[in-house]
């Protein structure tokens, strides 16, 4: 018995390994001297800001559009719901460079809505519009999954009184549903965001990767590998910094919506 | 009876993987020897249709990564052992850690201007100030890439052709960048991009494509500029000098320049 522990135990050392050996590998091996350079890169720079400002906008919106679907797919029949939940997880396990083909695909100056989006002189691909789309696209199932599975365990009866109450459908969701899984749909946002921020095949495939227009940390991470690669390992641990941030940012988060 | 179950399921999985190894076998190149090849992504095309002239030369089964010749620097940096490096320009072979002085030149592509056959693009775009009409969705390769330098250049010589009231920097016109100049095409063969600027020799092979080459002179001063490209060996053996050998004859420049439309080395 005692054996099989110590062997579970072996297995589990290895298995904590695999992850942290190439984390330990790039914090041992970044040139810290030249971190403060990151800040004066533009390359690095410009990306940090295109990353901020449509990785934020691509969470409001998985929000604004991921929140009432999980309210609708929570109610809903089963069969449904399996169907909605099936399509929702798709980006999820879909390659992100197939997600950034599809939507090239799909609002591509060719795709099949995108040109009808041209006709009317809009045009989706390499612009920053086409990250937000792209970040959206991958990050949104991580909320809807998370906020539905909330709002299928929470207390219904509370829906019930408030119905008694007088309040209408809309109002008991803003005005109970929400207040009541306000955890929940923080931590989803959260969670999309990282995905957001660290979203790569579909962004460089759909909006491609042009400096201070299109570029994100991931392809300036990239990018700087060819050129200078001890700044790319810099950026790297900013990213991974920024991982542990999130990280302990939802299980504080899970604990404060666990204690409510 | 279990026990007798199980070994009958071990005798059929060790018949199976015998079998196995039989098929493999017999599909083995005659010598049992490869050649890795590591090359710039706008030798593709020519590479891939030359293989069998290259495994009669080598002796050897030939296999490719394709990629920008920076990208493909940066893999050979942090310890890809391919055998041989062909690239575009000497830049990726110092950034490789090789040693440029085994670097051998083998032919030249000029920079050209590229449309989709029959599009709009491939009537009005014909010349480097076109470029700056707003209305077209222009791709330029990544610095990183040598395809992306020498588009740089260009640009610059054409502001200082043209004068510098024009914004010929790469932001002030791109719409986006590539990793590679295969990349690039791609774009354009979708109808996503109008016009990229990348190797003359990438409409050899592609009828979609219109190349204009991007003239050496304009007004007597400088405007198009040429990216030659090199092989360089990575290890001394027997296969790989001889391919060394076949790649830096003329039979091998000949057949890049007749067939895959690249020009033949200035004396």
């Amino acid at each position: 018995m005692r054996r099989t522990a110590k062997s579970l135990i072996a297995i589990a050392v290895l298995a904590v390994a695999v992850v942290a050996i190439p984390i330990i590998g790039l914090f041992v091996r970044v040139p810290w001297t030249r971190m403060s350079e990151l800040w004066s890169n533009d390359t690095a720079s410009a990306a940090l800001r295109i990353t901020l400002q449509t990785s934020l906008v691509a969470t409001a919106l998985c929000v604004l559009l991921g929140v009432p679907l999980a309210w609708a797919m929570s109610n809903a029949s089963d069969k449904v719901r399996t169907l909605a939940r099936a399509l929702v997880t798709v980006p999820v396990v879909l390659p992100p460079v197939v997600g950034g083909i599809a939507l090239l695909s799909a609002l591509g100056r060719k795709g099949v809505f995108g040109g009808f989006l041209s006709s009317l002189g809009i045009s989706l691909p390499f612009t920053q519009t086409a990250v937000v789309l792209s970040q959206l696209f991958v990050a949104m199932p991580f909320l809807v999954l998370a906020v539905e599975s909330q709002f299928r365990t929470m207390d219904r009866g509370v829906i019930d009184a408030a119905r008694v109450m007088g309040f209408g459908p809309f109002r008991t969701f803003t005005h109970v549903v929400l207040p009541m899984t306000k955890g929940s749909v923080i931590a989803g946002a959260i969670l999309a965001w990282a995905r957001a921020v660290g979203e790569f095949g579909a962004s460089i495939t759909f909006a491609g990767s042009l400096k201070a227009k299109t570029q994100t940390l991931p392809m300036a991470v990239y990018e700087l590998l060819e050129r200078d690669w001890e700044l790319a390992m810099g950026l790297s641990v900013v990213m991974v910094i920024f991982a542990i941030g999130v990280i302990f940012g939802l299980r504080s988060q899970l604990l404060n919506s666990g204690n409510a | 009876m279990h026990a007798v179950k199980v070994k009958r399921v071990c005798v059929t999985a060790v018949v199976a993987l015998s079998l196995t190894a039989c098929g493999e076998s017999s599909t083995d190149s005659a010598d049992d020897c490869s050649v890795e090849i590591f090359a710039a992504s706008s030798l593709s095309s020519a590479l891939t249709a030359m293989t069998d002239e290259l495994r009669t030369e080598s002796g050897c089964d030939i296999t490719y990564k394709f990629g920008s010749s920076g990208s493909l620097a940066a893999t050979i940096e942090a310890g890809a052992t391919p055998d041989l490096f062909l690239s575009s320009g000497t830049t990726s072979v110092t950034a490789s850690g090789l040693d440029v002085k085994t670097s051998r030149a083998i032919v030249e592509s000029s920079l050209a201007i590229i449309t989709s056959k029959g599009s709009v693009a491939s009537r009005e775009v014909i010349a480097v100030d076109d470029l700056l009409e707003k209305k077209w969705k222009l791709g330029l390769c990544a610095t990183t890439a040598p395809c992306g330098e020498l588009a740089d250049e260009v640009l610059t010589n054409a502001g200082d052709v043209l004068g510098n009231t024009f914004d010929f920097g790469r932001n002030a016109l791109a719409d986006t960048e590539a990793i590679n100049a295969s990349d690039l095409l791609t774009k354009v063969e979708m109808g996503e991009l109008d016009v990229v600027l990348s190797y003359a020799s990438s409409c050899a092979d592609n009828s979609d494509l219109t190349c204009t080459v991007i003239p050496a002179e304009l007004d007597g001063r400088r405007l198009g500029e040429k990216s030659t490209y090199f092989v360089t060996p990575i290890n001394g053996s027997s296969q790989v000098t001889r391919l060394l050998t076949f790649m830096t004859s003329a039979k091998f420049s000949e057949r890049l320049v007749t067939d895959f439309g690249f020009e033949a080395l200035v004396k």
